[in-house]
């Protein structure tokens, strides 16, 4: 839907234009399809505004700073709460709350058990 | 930019035509335009140091300000009248009248 | 593993909100054959955080609740009670966070919120370029297309094309005013009173409202409701 030139040509060479600062570009026709979030999607909301809105240990300022740290290729292609709960890790981490070994192993530890319950767990590896 | 604790609505600004260092919220498309204060919104945190953890103190000014669509984008459609409002913050906007008198004078300098 | 809690919020069923929009899809959970990396990452902090005792389960299942509690519906009740009591539309576009005290609606400390109000004159149409700012708390969670690139780059430059695409024609004698969100106001926009609503009593008059009434890229209309 998206036309590869139109994503790609624009922010690179712009001298300071950011990933995530597309006023003013085309980024093609809006589909207007309605869904629901799904739970994983409420959770990370949830759970971000937990921390944020409610525990004070960061700012929607810092979580913004942190989804546009994204490189414009992942921006991209990533969905809305998939950009939040990369932030919420990376936060996590940057705010010493857990370590990046703690989040690895339980990343296994999950994978581990839905996979052993039949389930396919697609591209587990998330960027940094 | 000893203009701006003055900006007041009325007055015409330009949004300061910089590339950003790490966070902000002047969007690309407005900067270096001109547009004119339409509200005085008060003062918040600073959205570029609050994104560093830092507290965002002293609160900094924040301004409603309109611009003509058709002065924004070049080949606009649309009618002459529709415009854009943007919130921005003190630290990007300059005086109209203070920056094209500061690039005058840097082109006779040149 | 989980906790029933949790559960209570993944099998709402009944999602046929009788509005006449797109059915919608069904939400994924880990009844699901396949999840992706990211739903793992979710439950993966999600599980480290109340084992270390930063969030409890209850929390995030109040979190979520409160969140589907919000809905396109509070905030059709806030444009109607503006159209029928003009003494509080005054103090709606003056100053949004007290007149909504009067609709039990805390809209909490993270933002201000902003009433615009369209007129014969102007159509007032909301986008957030940088990110996707929009008065959750007053509309519930936005549309997928609100967060969409496509409409947070057309929006500023071509507003009038981006609502046509959602089949609304202004006229050019009409201005259009977008307001992009980079700040920390929330904008709803206040849309017009159809005409011939004079008989309609205040539930058929929220009827009319949808959420895009208020984000600015629809009017309300009697066409098409059985009118």
């Amino acid at each position: 839907m998206v036309d590869d030139m139109k994503r790609t040509h624009v922010r690179t060479d712009a001298g300071g234009r950011a990933v995530h600062d597309v006023g003013g570009l085309d980024f093609g026709p809006i589909d207007r399809s309605e869904h629901d979030l799904a739970l994983w999607e409420k959770r990370v909301d949830a759970v971000m505004i937990l921390l944020y809105a409610r525990k004070n240990f960061w700012t929607v300022d810092a979580m913004r700073r942190t989804i546009e740290d994204y490189g414009q290729q992942t921006y991209d292609s990533t969905e809305y709460y998939e950009k939040w709960a990369r932030a919420m890790r990376n936060l996590l981490i940057e705010q010493q709350v857990v370590t990046r070994a703690e989040v690895e192993a339980k990343m296994i530890e999950v994978v581990a058990r839905h996979r052993a319950a039949g389930r396919t767990v697609l591209n587990d590896a998330i960027e940094w | 930019m000893e203009n701006r604790g003055t900006l007041q609505i009325g007055q015409l600004v330009r949004v300061d035509d910089r590339s950003a260092v790490g966070h902000c919220r002047a969007p690309w498309y407005l900067r270096g335009q001109v547009g004119e204060i339409v509200e005085v919104l008060g003062v918040f945190r600073d959205p570029e140091k609050l994104a560093y953890h830092k507290p965002g103190v002293p609160r900094i000014p924040l301004f409603k300000v309109r611009f003509k669509q058709s002065q924004i984008w070049p080949g606009y459609v649309g009618s002459p009248r529709d415009v854009l409002e943007a919130d921005l913050t003190a630290n990007w906007l300059v005086s109209a009248l203070f920056a094209d008198r500061h690039e005058k004078n840097l082109s006779e300098k040149v | 593993m989980h906790d029933p809690h949790d559960h209570s919020h993944d099998h709402e069923h009944s999602h046929d909100h009788g509005d006449g929009q797109d059915p919608h899809a069904p939400q994924r959970d880990h009844d699901a054959v396949e999840m992706s990396g990211y739903e793992a990452l979710e439950e993966t902090l999600r599980l480290l955080l109340i084992e270390k005792g930063i969030i409890t389960h209850d929390e995030v299942a109040r979190q979520i609740d409160l969140m589907d509690s919000r809905s396109p519906a509070l905030g059709a009740q806030v444009v109607v009670r503006a159209w029928l009591d003009a003494e509080f539309k005054g103090r709606l576009l003056r100053d949004a966070r007290e007149a909504l005290k009067e609709f039990d609606v805390d809209i909490g400390s993270l933002a201000e919120f902003k009433v615009v109000e369209n007129t014969p004159e102007t159509h007032n149409v909301v986008v957030c370029t940088l990110c996707s700012c929009y008065p959750k708390m007053l509309l519930g969670v936005p549309p997928a297309w609100y967060k969409s690139m496509a409409y947070r780059s057309r929006t500023v430059i071509d507003p009038r094309g981006v609502l046509t695409e959602f089949g609304l024609d202004i006229p050019l004698s009409r201005e259009v005013r977008v307001h992009d969100s980079t700040a920390d106001l929330r904008y709803i926009v206040l849309p017009m009173r159809p005409a011939d609503t004079d008989e309609l009593d205040e539930t058929a008059l929220v009827s009319l409202i949808t959420r895009d009434c208020m984000i600015g890229t629809a009017e309300p209309s009697r066409v098409g409701r059985g009118a």
